[in-house]
């Protein structure tokens, strides 16, 4: 426990308030979620800020705001490593993916594959890994929720978890994507709004001037300029590098993210979706060190660590010092106001990674591997529901259990087999004729297990530092895969498609994809009405 | 392939394809090549990043700044790119095979 304790009942009824517009909200969206292209979708009905607005709510997240924060307040300019890796990667979903995809895929980040590779063996493969991928983040968001809880909120994190599970699994069951993007829209001007304000009494505080705010923070850090430059979190300068890389290259993989440009009506209008992503998210990026080294100046290493170790409280804490102080009706409305919000980003987040897990299992899985292809609409909707009950569950569960341990890194590697399973898969789907569907599936698996084997033999999980085996050297020694597995990917979808022979539906099918891709002729429609 | 592509339509789709390698692979390229580069010199000079150039702003503030701001930038002229020499082809395009195939198409063929 922190302390910040005095608001918590005015957090918890800010939170309430948002739960129950949610649920609201969800209500009002349960006829036009009826439907797979409503449930999945949202109806293709979407515009570009909308849509915009709904990818970067996903961005916006705990782990973001919070974290991010937080490691710059602790370990000053590393953490704005996190911050401009993410935002590169949008450059290569802008240019290579997001129109394309909207134009050729249907639900699923696989069916961009399946149009032109064997349907059943690429469904399946790529099923894996987005589940696995799904599963490692709703995990890392689900712990960190409990986490969170017991610093901002009067419950304990299991009480947390589980009552962020339910509502993840209604608005999903009920609300669908419908649902799902207007809540993470709503929460997305939330969040906006909270950093914005909070830049700005910072930013006051110091004049405007940047140069003296950095200065503040190194003073206060007593690191001095060593606080300004890299080293102080990255110990390895591999893994910097390879944390990078994921980030940048993971993006474009990871299928709660991708899945959302086929909510939009168009290719115009995804192109405009990752626009608004690109502004709103690099200004929020932005804001967020800015508020990492106002908490580094204005509350103090001490207080942040004694709060929480990890840093996560150094945003909630510097809204408490910047409304006034403890005690004063000021801070306590400010660090409610900014609690709830983080809150209604776990929310948010977790309901759109149940949305893309659910499609995987219920449109993938069942629909084209068990059923060929062949299954009513009506009895794939029924298992997408089974699914994403048993999904949210499961998540829960293994929340529970593992909420104890460090499940930090949890996030790294989903980017990192994001980057090294799905991505390479789709550039060559997109871009390289004599692709197949045996080079297809030693990407997508060769990609996921390095990337899983890489960080099971490293020092997340053996060693000092790890979860097991404390007297151990990890055999690996970077924490991030990506440096070594997203080559693997692509190597191995380059080697497994020339080492095989030529597959001529493959190559045909190829040519019909880009007439798709690039006019837009057959794409899927938008519902017309709801 | 079971609708009609018609030569006009080939051939505005060689000139996309043809536009779109000389803009958007080597700017990817280039995208990810300063990306490298800038992470690089993060990790293996901290010190000489280190020096100041304006009161406490330091070379590896700058660098990070230099990539949000060529970010933005890329996508500003990726998108003005594209409206204005790809846009009107593609439209064009699909006009014309909107009309071989003498349909408002809805699903050719589901993926």
């Amino acid at each position: 426990m922190g302390t910040i304790t005095g608001g918590q009942w005015l957090t918890s009824v800010f939170f309430f308030a948002f739960v129950a517009f949610s649920l609201g909200l969800t209500y009002w969206s349960m006829r036009r979620a009826s439907s797979a292209s409503g449930f999945y979708v949202a109806g293709r009905r979407l515009t570009g800020w909308q849509n915009g607005l709904a990818i970067s709510g996903d961005y916006m997240s705990a782990a973001s705001f919070l974290g991010i924060a937080g490691l710059v307040s602790l370990f000053g300019f590393d953490g704005l490593l996190y911050s401009f890796g993410f935002i590169v990667g949008w450059i290569f979903i802008l240019l290579l993916i997001a129109e394309p995809l909207r134009n050729a895929g249907k639900y699923t980040l696989s069916d961009i594959m399946a149009f032109r590779l064997r349907a059943r063996p690429v469904h399946a493969a790529a099923a894996l890994s987005s589940v696995t991928i799904g599963l490692f983040y709703l995990l890392a968001q689900l712990v960190g929720a409990g986490a969170i809880a017991s610093l901002l909120l009067p419950v304990g994190p299991s009480v947390a978890i589980s009552i962020v599970g339910v509502l993840m699994i209604v608005y999903v069951l009920f609300g669908g994507m419908v649902a799902t993007t207007y809540v993470q829209i709503v929460k997305a001007v939330l969040i906006l709004v909270a950093t914005c304000l909070l830049t700005l009494l910072v930013l006051l505080s110091f004049h405007f001037n940047v140069s003296e705010l950095l200065g503040a923070a190194a003073a206060r850090s007593g690191k001095g300029d060593l606080f300004l430059q890299p080293g102080l979190f990255f110990k390895n300068k591999l893994d910097l590098i390879s944390l990078g890389l994921g980030l940048a290259l993971g993006t474009g993989g990871l299928p709660h993210i991708m899945m959302r440009f086929y909510t939009v009506s168009d290719a115009k209008n995804a192109r405009a979706s990752a626009n608004w992503v690109i502004g709103l998210v690099g200004i929020y990026l932005v804001m967020t060190t800015l508020l990492g080294f106002g908490a580094a100046a204005l509350v103090g290493k001490e207080a942040i660590t004694a709060a929480n170790k990890a840093g996560n409280s150094a945003a909630p804490l510097l809204a408490l010092q910047l409304g006034g102080g403890d005690g004063t009706l000021g801070g306590e409305i400010l660090v409610a106001f900014v609690s709830a919000v983080t809150f209604a980003t776990i929310l948010a987040v977790v309901a759109g990674l149940i949305i893309a897990a659910t499609s995987n299992i219920a449109h993938d899985l069942y629909t084209h591997v068990l059923r060929t292809g062949q299954s009513e609409e009506k009895a794939e909707m029924k298992v997408a529901r089974i699914a994403a009950l048993v999904i949210g569950l499961t998540a829960i569960v293994l929340a529970l259990t593992a909420q104890s341990l460090n499940v930090a890194f949890l996030v790294g590697l989903a980017f990192a087999v994001a980057a090294s399973a799905n991505f390479p898969v789709i550039i060559y789907s997109l871009f390289w004729r004599r692709f197949n569907t045996t080079g297809a599936m030693c990407a997508l698996l060769s990609g996921l297990f390095s990337a899983l084997g890489l960080v099971l033999i490293g020092p997340a999980v053996i060693g000092p530092k790890g979860l097991m085996l404390a007297d151990f050297e990890p055999i690996f020694p970077l924490a991030n895969p990506g440096i070594v597995s997203i080559p693997i990917g692509f190597l191995a979808g380059w080697i497994g498609t020339l080492a095989s022979e030529r597959e001529h539906t493959s190559e045909s099918r190829f040519d019909e994809l880009q007439v798709r891709a690039l006019t837009g002729f057959g794409a899927e429609p938008s519902a017309k009405s709801h | 392939m079971n609708y009609v592509v018609p030569a006009t339509c080939e051939a505005l789709m060689r000139e996309i394809l043809r536009r779109r390698d000389r803009f958007v692979w080597p700017v990817t390229a280039g995208v990810l090549t300063i990306y490298l580069a800038a992470l690089i010199t993060l990790s293996y000079w901290p010190s000489a990043v280190g020096t100041k150039v304006w009161g406490s702003i330091n070379v590896a503030y700058l660098i990070v700044l230099v990539q949000f701001v060529l970010t933005f930038s890329v996508a500003l002229a990726y998108t003005s790119w594209a409206q204005r020499r790809i846009d009107p082809l593609a439209g064009e395009a699909l006009a014309v095979l909107k009309i071989a195939n003498n349909q408002l198409p809805t699903n050719v063929r589901a993926a």
